[in-house]
Parts: structure tokens; sequence; C-alpha cells
């Protein structure tokens, strides 16, 4: 049955996509619900030590009635602003959707009254996290950049990493794309999404020669500074694949890849240039209609695709052994977004040598060498 | 300048212990979470066990279905597409914020979907809005304790059993209570015990209530309204005096005597230790994660110990009557509800993990030992 979810728990939501963009910046994100939303993301999604920065605008019965924006001002008086953002986000919530909270108008009068550059970031409750994600982008790319002037002084080798995201990419594909920019003699002017990422770097983006695109959800953000500034970007998904052997397999392993969009088919080609594969990717958060071979929904679509056909290696979420079955033939690559932190201490984030090496060996147990 | 400590003896966390975990407990049963997929998210690591043994599932629902009404036929189909995969014999159904505010009428749709599936459905819904709207308000109502014993129906005959209400993981059975009933030929009834749910539903038959905690004891309440079956407060408490008092009545009760001479004794050293620890200045009790902070704070206050200030979050223990008494022997005392302010207190202890629960003297004595500790 549509949206009926028996084997898996139903994924983060956007407004969990708006957390893990802001909690690792120095501005502040206040969410307009009762305390749901940001204490799930805190303590199932977020497990870097860094000062919280997104709070609950702590919505009680008489804010349905009257109306939430006051209490929404009055949380960020309390909880954000000692902290002296250097910019505030508002989202919205399944409740703050449902009685029309003009988040807009919030925070306008958010700017006027505490003098904190103010945007709201059109959030629901009802979406999986990449919409968030993407839409937090967006946001804070037009507080930052609509009143700036398009011309740019570009810094030579240097870069943006847009979409570094820990339920994107996780915190250790964020480290990986930091250090091999750097390996490449690249100066990063900012990683949007990733930890540490201020303010001051951010509203430096425009002087990047080019950006580099880690995860799908934040292509819109590519183009906006595209758009404006006239920034090239690429997909760039930095993965060390020395543990690969150079033989190609005479008959090619079926090879179902479930994840992140741009990391599911930066998997995909890797093995398919090694000739060790043959690559079906698959997901739930497309941003754009060619994200994957075979966009998924739901629970449902997961399943009658593991049965479309006889899967050599399936490589996904660790949860999805619910879904596959105990089974040799699983390559775990932990998705934040699917699992949150139940498989962190045991399964990687990020194809790392580690997750080749087993890659590699599960691709030849298929015995199609 | 008055020496002054601060004094937190937190809840013991029990495993499994989570929102998700209480009405599954019950043998056959399933839980459904009906709502928005930012609520859902949720069961991620509260619902892990049960979800892992398919005894819950999600519906999610979309604004149009809530705002239309949709989410009614929607929930009333799934429901019937579970009994048909995993013949439950009741359906428990989570609801969230949003179906308070639309007034999601629980009760039409109860008796809707029982007509329908022929089995027993309780709707708990979960009211977050609650949290922050000052003054105890509750999140659920009716409670989840209450939810699972408005299952029982009044039996034939009663048989010697004293049913424990108002717990959820399996209790070592530790306590003088267990040792004094199994001699005077009772059996201990709890929910966590039955295996089946016809085991479950002969709970019934107990000839006695004892009630754990006082959400609990609305459920006794009502079994003694609908099953005929008396109860009694059995709540942990730190006032020594009212904890003998409570064995006593249960004594009285069921006419055996409980011998808990030692654990009264052991109790009664440790308070002593811990006042003299303390009396050298000011205390403050932080009762955000505490079960019993009233009661802690009137045997202090009854020993001699100057207790300044109290504070308490939505998340501390009730004990009213503690609260109602202290409000008339320590006048003095800076009552505050740290709801808004709790990010400013002393920080919190970890919360200790137990995976069953202690009753009686024996929790007593460990809060006792616990507090012995985190003062030396």
């Amino acid at each position: 049955m549509k949206d009926y979810w028996k084997l898996l728990v139903p994924f983060s939501p956007d407004t969990s996509g708006f957390c893990s963009v802001i909690n690792g910046t120095d501005g502040a994100g206040v969410i307009d619900d009762p305390q749901g939303c940001v204490t799930n993301y805190l303590i199932y999604e977020e497990d870097r030590k860094i000062p919280q920065r997104v709070y609950n605008s702590q919505l009680c019965n008489m804010d349905v009635v009257f109306g939430s924006e006051e209490k929404l001002l009055k949380r960020f008086e309390e909880a954000a602003l000692p902290t002296n953002p250097a910019f505030a986000l508002l989202g919205g919530s399944p409740i703050s959707a449902l009685i029309g909270t003009d988040l807009e108008s919030a925070a306008a009068t958010l700017e006027e009254r505490f003098s904190v550059p103010s945007a709201a970031v059109n959030l629901t409750g009802y979406l999986y996290y990449h919409e968030g994600v993407r839409e937090t982008y967006l946001s804070l790319a037009r507080l930052l950049f609509e009143r700036e002037k398009s011309e740019k002084t570009i810094i030579p080798d240097s870069v943006n990493l847009l979409g570094c995201c820990p339920l994107d990419i996780g915190v250790s594909g964020c480290e990986a794309a930091e250090k091999c920019a750097r390996e490449n003699g690249q100066t990063v002017l900012s990683a949007w999404g990733g930890t540490g990422c201020s303010l001051k770097d951010m509203k430096n983006a425009g002087s990047a020669e080019k950006n580099l695109v880690m995860s799908a959800d934040a292509v819109p953000l590519a183009e906006y500074l595209r758009e404006k500034y006239g920034t090239p970007w690429e997909i760039w998904v930095p993965f060390e694949p020395e543990a690969l052997q150079k033989t190609a397999f005479a008959d090619l392993p079926e090879c179902l890849i479930i994840g992140e969009p741009f990391v599911s088919r930066g998997i995909s080609r890797v093995l398919e240039k090694h000739g060790l594969a043959r690559c079906l990717t698959a997901g739930f958060f497309p941003t754009s209609p060619g994200d994957y071979d075979h966009p998924l929904k739901e629970e449902g679509d997961l399943l009658s695709l593991l049965r479309e056909k006889r899967w050599d290696v399936v490589v996904g979420d660790p949860s999805f052994q619910s879904v596959c079955g105990k089974w040799n033939g699983f390559v775990p690559l932990l998705h934040r977004a699917v699992s949150g932190l139940l498989y962190t201490a045991s399964a990687p984030e990020y194809p790392d040598v580690a997750f080749w090496s087993e890659m590699y060996e599960k691709l030849k147990g298929t015995g199609k060498q | 300048m008055t020496k002054q400590t601060v004094i937190c003896v937190p809840e013991v966390s029990l495993e499994p212990g989570s929102i998700y975990d209480c009405l599954p407990i019950v043998p056959e049963t399933h839980l459904l979470f009906a709502g928005p997929l930012a609520c859902a998210r949720h069961g991620l690591l509260s619902g892990a066990n049960y979800h892992k043994a398919g005894r819950i599932s999600y519906l999610l629902t979309n604004e149009a279905e809530t705002a239309s009404g949709a989410y009614i036929k929607k929930l009333r189909r799934c429901a019937g597409e579970i009994l048909a995969e995993k013949s439950p014999r009741a359906l428990f159904i989570m609801l969230c914020c949003s179906d308070v505010i639309i007034s999601t009428d629980t009760d039409l749709l109860r008796e809707t979907m029982e007509d329908e599936l022929g089995i027993p459905v309780r709707f708990l819904t979960v009211n977050r809005l609650n949290m922050y709207c000052g003054g105890d308000k509750r999140l659920m109502l009716p409670t989840q304790t209450e939810i699972i014993f408005s299952l029982l129906k009044r039996a034939k005959a009663k048989k010697p059993m004293v049913n424990l209400i108002g717990t959820l993981s399996p209790k070592k059975e530790t306590d003088a209570l267990f040792t004094a009933l199994k001699t005077a030929g009772f059996a201990v009834g709890t929910v966590s015990k039955t295996k089946t749910f016809d085991e479950f539903l002969s709970l019934s038959e107990a000839s006695l209530n004892l009630a754990l905690n006082t959400d609990a004891s609305a459920a006794c309440a009502a079994m003694e309204k609908t099953l005929g079956i008396p109860w009694l407060p059995f709540y942990s408490s730190m006032h020594l005096g009212t904890m003998s008092s409570q064995y006593e009545a249960i004594s009285q009760k069921l006419n055996t005597p409980i011998d808990v001479e030692n654990e009264k004794a052991e109790a009664a050293g440790l308070m002593e230790e811990i006042t003299a620890a303390l009396n050298a200045g000011d205390v403050v009790i932080n009762g955000g994660m505490m079960k019993n902070p009233w009661s802690l704070c009137r045997e202090l206050y009854e020993r001699g110990v100057f207790v300044s200030t109290l504070y308490y979050t939505r998340f501390s223990g009730k004990e009213p009557e503690h609260r109602e008494i202290l409000s008339r022997i320590a006048p003095h005392l800076n009552i505050v509800k740290a709801d808004d302010i709790v990010e400013k207190l002393p920080p919190l202890p970890e919360r200790r993990k137990r995976p069953f629960a202690l009753l009686g003297f024996f929790q007593t004595l460990d809060d006792l030992r616990y507090l012995k500790e985190s003062l030396s």
C-alpha cells in the first residue's frame, strides 16, 4: 500500500535537511514546531561535536490559535541570539504548514528587530530531506547574494564545494573532498553544508574559479551561482579506488547501487570504467529526472526492484538489508538520511579504501571472472 | 559565602523504555504510527526493537490528506492490510499533533474500526503542543498505561494474584514484596511477563492492583470501576516514611506480613550519611530528570537539611502529595519550573541505564546509594 512502511523506518524529512545544512555554520536556524523536528535531528542524525545552531520555536496550543510569529521571534531571541548568529533562517514544519505561519513576514520582522540577516525556508516536514537541503541552500544564497553585484574578482585555483551536508555524503565525505581539493592545489573558499562553513566563507563564494558539486541537492545552488557570477560547475565525487584491481571481469556481475544520486553514479562509473560490473543506480532522493536510472518513491518500489532480477551485488544503506534479506552480496554504504546514526560505527558513509576492497571481493565472489 | 550543593538523582532509563516500546509490550498486538514524515522519523531509534520484530509500522500522511480528511480512509485501509497480514489481537494507532489541531474524532474512529476489523483498536495521541504551554498538561491523554489496561474485560472470578501496573520492562524479583506474596500464595502479574494475548487478558482476574506511579493510578482507578479490582499505591519514593506506609497498607490488605526491616535500616543509615554530608550549606535539587525530587526534598527537609531551591520540569516526577506537604512545611523553598530555562541549569548527570525496573525499597536504596556516591 502506498505510504505504508513496514520494513524500513521512514527517511529523514526536509526539516532534517535544513538542520544538517545550518548546524555546521555560524548562523542560526529556527523551525516553527513544538519540539520533535529539531530534536529528532539532533539525537538521531547529528554526531558532530559542534555548538548547536538549530532550535525549535516551542509551539504550543495557544500559538496555533493566535499565530506563532511572536513565539518564533522570542525563541530566536532567547536561544539563538546569545550565540551571535551571522544570519538566521526560519523553517516550517507540519504544524506551521497546517496553520499557515507566514515565515517570510517573521523573517522580515526578525531582521528588523535584531539586525540579523534573515530569510524563510519553505519546509513542511512532509517531504524527504534533500528537498530541505536544496531549499536551505537556495534561501541562503538569495539572502547572501541577491543584493550583491555580479562582478567579483576571481581567485585563481579556487573552488567552492557545494553539497557537503552530512545527510548526503557523511562527515567523512566532506573531509575527503576538502583533503582531495587541497592535494590538487586548490583553495577551498567555502564548503556549503560542511562543518565550519561561515557566513564570511559563503559570501566569498562568488570569487571561486569553479564550483565542485558533491551532491545532487546542491545543483540548484550551483546553477544560481552560475547565473549570478558565471561560475562554472561540475559534479565531483572524489573516490580513491586504489583497492580495485585492474583486471576486468569477462562476464559482468549485475550491481545495484542505492544511495545519494552523485555518489551512486560515481560508484557506478568507477566500476564500469574498470570493467567490474554492469550497474544500475536507484534511490529515493532525486533532484532532477536523470539523477537515477531507477528512481524510487517508497519501500514497495525498492522491494519490486530487488525482485526484478537476480542482483549479484547490492550497495546501499545497512538498513536495506531488512528488505534484501541476509545475503552475502550486500555491500553496506551508510546514508544518514536513511538510518541516521544507527550504523556509523560499523559501516562507511563515503566510499573509502575499505569500501572498495569489500566491493571488489564481493564482485569477485560472484564467480563471473 | 554559604556552600551550595546541587544534587540530582537522575531517573533510571529502562531499556527498552521509549514511547514506542510501551504499547507493543502487550503480546500479539501491532502498533501503527500515522502522521507526517517528520514525526514518523522519531521511530528510528525509539521503535527500533519492535520495528525489527515486525510489531511497528508507519503510515505517512500528506498535507492534502490531512486537510481534506482523506487520511481517515487511508488509515482504515491500512488497518485492514495489517489485519490481513499479521492478524494482531489488538491494534494500537499512534497519532500526533496534527490530529490534535484538526480534532480527529478518535472515539468515533475507534468504534468504526473495531466494527470493521473485529479486534480492539486503541488510539494514542501524542500532543507535543502541550509541552510548552505552561502548567502541566499531559503529552498523552489517555496515558499508555490506561490504554493498555482498557483492553481487559471483567473476569468471572478472581484469583490470588496481584498485578503491578505501570512499568514496562521485566522485573528482577528482588523486592521483599515478591517473597511475601509468593509465601502467601499470591502470583504476581505484569504485562511484560505475559507471553500471549490471552495471558495478558487474564490479568483481569487479579484480586489487587498496585500502581507503580501516578500515571498508573489513573489506570488502576479505571480498572476498579470497570473490572472491580481494588488498588493501592506502590510508588517509588525517597521519603522513607511513605515507603514504609505503602508496605504496611499492602500487608494489611492481603493479610500477609512483608518484612522490609533490613531495607528500612539500610535506607535510614544511608540517609543519615547523606544528611551529614549536606548539612554544611545550602542544597539545590535539580529535579529536571528526577522521578522523586519532591519526596527527596521532603525527606531532607524533615532531617533538618536546608534546601533552598527545587527545579523541576514537565519530565520530573509529579509526587503531588509530597509537593503539597512541602508547601506547608517549607514555605521558604524556592520552587522553579525550569522548562524554559533548562539550558541554563547545571548540567544533569548521565542517566543510569538498566534493563529492568527495581521496585519499592530496592529502588529507593539504589537511588540513595547513587546520591551518597555523588556527594563523596
